[in-house]
């Protein structure tokens, strides 16, 4: 069932017209408190220059708010001690404001000031930033400006020089206060109109920032009698300023406020318009009869109201239109006294579910899908078990048309997310061959998930649980960026070796047999019938070659023991050719 | 003179400065109303070169060196690059080390969906915004496209992106980018919700959407394999100073907060792409057998070697000593015979382990490679070498056999040769015929 | 059967008898090689060849030291004078000594 009774949003876009400009936002409460905040800041911490205090003092003042006052006791005393009267005009403007807007005692000018403003206004170097500073102080001062038409011949003369933007805004502002005098500066309008930036068609604002932007438009807009400004022009200078509501410094602060207020008070001031229920509240008043002249759904054009006027709600600013429309997107057109807009309009609204059926079916489409028919909020009783050769199939029946209907089946952190589609009759319906959407088998949970830009009751229906079985494995784990596992080097094991007693029984055995060969020996009776004396030296000899060996084995390397070898052994082999030689010449006879 | 060194030093680190980085902006305006952003990188000391993004004077490099180390994109609707600028320079600057912060919206141009396709971001078409019907702050102007962020949908690396616990919610309001997943050096910093999904809002969905569900990354993020860095965020407006100072409340209940958690993260952000955060180097290694002061030409197998390194991270401007618990070291011949971790032992890190039996050309290999930091991959290499002939064990007990059979050789043999010698034949008196 | 008793008790009185005394003492020699030789190699086959440089030094040894006092007892024979005509049993003894040192010098390096 569509709801009668509807909600209207604050505000939402703003289309523009072609008779009056109008812009979309305006400076609302939360933006003026954070402004608030920067000057505030600036109030309290003092550096020793006029400036700061100035912004501050100043902006509050143009947004009609009391200073608290311990801020203006502190920032009195705090004029007062730097004050001095030859400071520069800037310095000397910002100084006198300050201390005239805190509403401090006693008067801080001396008459050193005053000639010594009247003295810079008189000088043919002083910079156009200058003059305009000291004309502003001595105004505020009450004392007439001397000699206005030679002022204005010097700033004429230095503009020639000097024609930056920067200079010709303080200018515009001079020739301001000179009265007749300063009716030069109307031919240079032109010129600084022209020099302004446009940025994506819908912003104007000049080169160097908020701070030039705002002194140009405070400059223009003081010249008495002149008509600088378009209304479109106004509404882009105004869209540019709305972007900057966030600034973050007391100068920054300032140069808005002072901009925004010399735009409202024009009369090309841009106008917001805004409906209104329970929330916001405008800025700007639209000061005659509101009439919506017409009422027209955007997505079938379809004109829902005309000519219905506006009445006049609790508050002066405030005008009610009642709305008995259905969700959806609408344009409004409205027209307050000579003012008129187009806006955008969101009509929310709750949409109901009828139903949803969701089960199995098979993948040829052989037996009729098997589905349980569900109410919002209850879940399937059982969960679904499904193989590879099933399709998962869902179908929900809603009230109207929306922007997303989604089925989101997840398992722990992964979550795979199905679309479904509406046929003609606002049947919306999914169809998932499981085999080939899910990764791996596993327990899925099902949930629905509704939502529009005009639905008013966004929602996730928990449906039931899946349990897959598709025969496919579960995928390999990523590989985590994390320590990989250790590794020990496996060495190669040591060979088993025998047990000591063995190798000594075995180390026993092999010398047994030179015991046996000595007792062979004697049996078959040797004897030492041809010993010499001759064969000492050979004995000797070999039987040093053998220990040398012995030794070898025990500590010596092969070069010792070569080294060793060479005289042993020659002198052996002398020996042993002697005697053998020896003998075998007793043999001969 | 050792304390006038250390003053020299001192000032040299408080002169050193963060680096030079381009800005290329679609118009100064962008300039205000990110000022607070912007403020912050100069006080950390970053030289702040504004331009607009066609400016037909840009140029990155001058004589083959390059003039800046960092570059920002807040130019979404950048159509084409001026000056020698476009997507192949930029991804040059990118392989030789340059970082790159982006940020798009739902009008990001065809340029930077391009260069996002190079880091492995796919961006969605023009005029798709993330819409989430479930998630969007009560400011949000009717399309649910302004969206409250939690912070569980960051990634899980403070060195990224600060501590998750004590952020606020965050702002976001912008174009879907889907992330690779095969890609391994890809990193989603802030995802989206699960009720989520990338689309142009005022088009009935008729195909699947570009991003959906949690797949939808809304900053995505990539460290290069030479640890450049490359962050592209789908929302310019999330570094806005607006986004900064906002409060957040979700429109259908559950969050909220005076302040968004944006200017933290932000911050967290820029520090990590423009490598003041997560960056390591190795100060020195050591190895030698132990016990002893000086590496050996050559190892011996299965003998005791002791492994020393210092690494450093990059913190508050200087190098302080890194300190981890899971850096390993691996000793390597084509595949690593031995993996251990690494100890640490007041500055260094320190590994004690025995040299495989196997003998061959070794590396000892550091290669430690985390989410956010940059990666680390140091070799030396060593040669081992089997046992020299006199270093093999001697004097066995289960060789004695053999070394009684040797010697009694010997024996026996100088006791034949006196006998052989000294003996005397009986004289032969029978005859032959007997 | 009774035939191998009768060859082998025949062949040990001639033997006794008509061999030489030097010979016989080569002999016993030779079967004192043979003894050790053969506990080695049953050592061996036992525990397994863990030290192989030491076994095969040991085994080669007594293998080597057999093959030279084989040949010692060739030349010295005086049946094989007629073999042997330029070299006398003295230049088999010396060459035979010679043979040994060069071995036991090669034995005591690789046993280890």
């Amino acid at each position: 069932m569509f709801s009668r009774f509807v909600f209207l949003l604050a505000l939402v876009t703003v289309y523009f017209s072609t008779t009056h400009a109008s812009i979309g936002g305006y400076i609302c409460p939360s933006d003026k408190k954070k402004l608030f905040a920067v000057l505030v800041k600036a109030l309290i911490n003092e550096e020793g220059d006029f400036s700061t205090p100035y912004y501050g003092v100043k902006g509050f003042k143009l947004l009609n708010e009391q200073l608290p006052t311990v801020l203006v006791k502190d920032n009195c005393a705090h004029i007062k001690q730097f004050y001095k009267p030859d400071s520069s005009p800037e310095e000397n403007f910002q100084a006198l404001t300050a201390w005239n807007l805190l509403g401090c005692t006693g008067k801080l000018q001396t008459d050193a000031t005053v000639t010594h403003l009247r003295t810079i206004l008189e000088n043919t170097k002083a910079s156009t930033a200058e003059i305009r500073y000291a004309a502003e102080a001595l105004k505020l001062l009450n004392i007439a400006i001397p000699n206005g038409q030679k002022v204005a011949q010097i700033i004429q003369s230095r503009l020639k020089e000097d024609d930056s933007l920067q200079s010709l805004g303080h200018a515009l502002h001079a020739a301001a206060l000179l009265g007749t005098a300063g009716n030069f500066i109307l031919d240079r309008i032109e010129e600084v109109v022209v020099q302004a930036d446009e940025v994506d068609g819908k912003l104007l604002q000049w080169e160097g920032g908020l701070t030039t932007t705002s002194l140009l438009i405070t400059g223009l807009l003081r010249i008495p009698g002149a008509r600088p400004l378009t209304a479109e022009q106004a509404e882009k200078l105004a869209a540019y300023l709305l972007t900057r509501r966030t600034v973050q410094t007391s100068k920054g602060a300032l140069a808005l406020i002072e901009a925004a207020t010399s735009l409202a008070v024009s009369d090309v001031t841009p106008v917001s318009i805004s409906i209104i229920d329970i929330l916001g509240r405008p800025l700007k008043t639209p000061p005659s009869p509101v009439v919506a002249q017409s009422a027209t759904r955007i997505t079938d054009d379809v004109v829902v109201l005309s000519k219905q006027p506006l009445s006049p709600g609790a508050n002066p600013v405030e005008f009610v239109l009642p709305l008995r429309l259905e969700p959806g997107q609408y344009r409004i057109a409205l027209s307050a006294g000579t003012h008129s807009t187009t806006l955008t309009v969101r009509v929310l609204g709750p949409v109901t579910i009828e139903w949803v059926q969701i089960g199995l079916s098979d993948a040829d489409g052989s037996a009729a899908p098997r589905l349980t028919k569900l109410q919002h909020p209850s879940k399937l009783p059982a969960a679904l078990h499904a193989d590879s050769s099933q399709h998962l199939t869902l179908k929900l029946s809603i009230s109207r048309v929306i922007h997303q209907a989604f089925l989101r089946l997840y398992s722990g952190k992964k979550e795979i997310i199905f679309v479904a589609e509406p046929d003609s009759s606002k049947l919306y319906k999914i169809d998932v061959n499981l085999a080939s959407e899910l990764a791996h088998s596993g327990t899925f949970e099902m949930e629905l998930i509704l939502g529009d830009s005009v639905m008013s009751n966004p929602l996730r229906w928990t449906l039931g649980t899946l349990e897959a079985n598709l025969n496919i494995a579960e995928p390999q784990k990523k590989s985590v960026r994390g320590p990989k596992p250790e590794i020990k080097h496996l060495f190669r094991p040591a060979e088993k070796r025998p047990p000591e007693a063995v190798s000594l029984l075995f180390t026993g055995l092999t010398a047994a047999p030179l015991v046996l060969l000595l007792i062979l020996w004697l049996k078959i009776g040797i004897n030492f019938g041809n010993f010499t004396t001759l064969s000492i030296p050979f004995h000797l000899g070999f039987g040093g070659i053998l220990y040398l060996f012995a030794l070898f084995w025990w500590k010596l390397d092969m070069f010792t023991t070569c080294a060793w070898l060479i005289p042993i052994g020659g002198f052996t082999f002398l020996a042993g050719q002697k005697l053998l030689s020896q003998i075998a010449k007793q043999k001969k006879p | 003179m050792k304390l006038f060194l250390f003053l020299i030093c001192t000032l040299f680190s408080l002169v050193r400065s963060q680096g030079n980085t381009l800005v290329l902006l679609d118009n100064q305006v962008i300039r205000e109303t990110h000022s607070i952003f912007f403020k912050s990188l100069q006080e950390r000391g970053y030289n702040l070169s504004f331009k607009i993004a066609d400016d037909s004077s840009l140029v990155l490099s001058k004589y083959g060196e390059y003039l800046y180390e960092n570059l920002i994109i807040f130019a979404p609707a950048v159509e084409e690059f001026g000056g020698t600028l476009n997507v192949d320079t930029i991804t040059q600057f990118v392989d030789d080390g340059g970082n790159v912060l982006v940020a798009g919206n739902s009008g990001t141009g065809d340029v930077l969906r391009e260069l996002a396709s190079e880091c492995g971001f796919e961006v969605d078409e023009e005029g798709a915004f993330v819409i989430d019907h479930l998630n969007y702050d009560v400011n949000d102007e009717g399309q649910h496209t302004k969206l409250v962020i939690t912070p569980d949908n960051l990634i899980d690396a403070p060195v990224i992106v600060g501590s998750r616990k004590d952020v606020k919610p965050l702002l976001y309001q912008g174009t879907g980018i889907l992330a690779d997943p095969e890609n391994p050096l890809v990193l989603p910093l802030l995802s989206a919700e699960s009720t989520a999904y990338s689309y142009i809002p005022e088009q009935a969905i008729k195909e699947y959407p570009h991003a959906v569900g949690r797949d939808t990354v809304l900053i995505a993020g990539l460290q290069a394999r030479n640890n450049a860095r490359v962050v592209f965020s789908g929302s310019l407006s999330f570094f806005s100073d607006e986004f900064f100072t906002a409060p957040v409340e979700k429109a259908q209940g559950g969050v909220k907060s005076d302040v968004s958690g944006n200017r933290d993260v932000a911050f967290a952000i820029s520090q990590w792409v423009f490598k003041e955060h997560g960056q390591l180097r190795v100060r020195s290694v050591k190895h030698s057998r132990v016990g002893e002061e000086k590496p050996p030409s050559a190892y011996t197998i299965m003998e005791d070697v002791i492994y020393k390194i210092e690494i450093d991270i990059f913190e508050d401007g200087e190098w302080k000593p890194f300190s981890a618990d899971d850096i390993q070291l691996e000793f390597v011949r084509i595949d690593p015979f031995v993996r251990t971790n690494l100890q640490k032992k007041g500055k260094q890190y320190e590994a004690r382990f025995k040299i495989p039996d196997v003998y061959g050309v070794y590396q000892f290999k550091v290669d430690y490679d985390r989410v956010g930091y940059t990666r680390i991959y140091n070799t030396t290499q060593v040669s081992v070498r089997p046992l020299q002939h006199t270093q093999y064990e001697r004097f066995i007990n289960c060789a004695y056999p053999y070394y009684a059979g040797a010697f009694s050789m010997m024996g026996g043999l100088f006791l034949f040769s006196f006998v052989f010698l000294h003996l005397k034949e009986d004289e032969v008196k029978k005859s032959k015929g007997d | 059967m009774p035939q191998i008793g009768s060859v082998i008790s025949k062949f040990y009185t001639e033997y006794n008898t008509k061999t030489p005394k030097k010979l016989k003492v080569i002999d016993a020699y030779l079967l004192y090689i043979l003894l050790t030789g053969i506990v080695q190699f049953v050592y061996c086959c036992l525990v397994g060849t863990f030290p192989f440089n030491s076994f095969l030094s040991g085994f080669i040894s007594c293998v080597s030291s057999f093959v030279l006092a084989v040949c010692l007892r060739l030349q010295v024979n005086p049946e094989n004078k007629s073999q042997f005509s330029g070299i006398s049993p003295e230049r088999g003894f010396a060459d035979f000594i010679f043979a040994h040192v060069v071995l036991h010098l090669v034995v005591m390096n690789f046993i280890g």
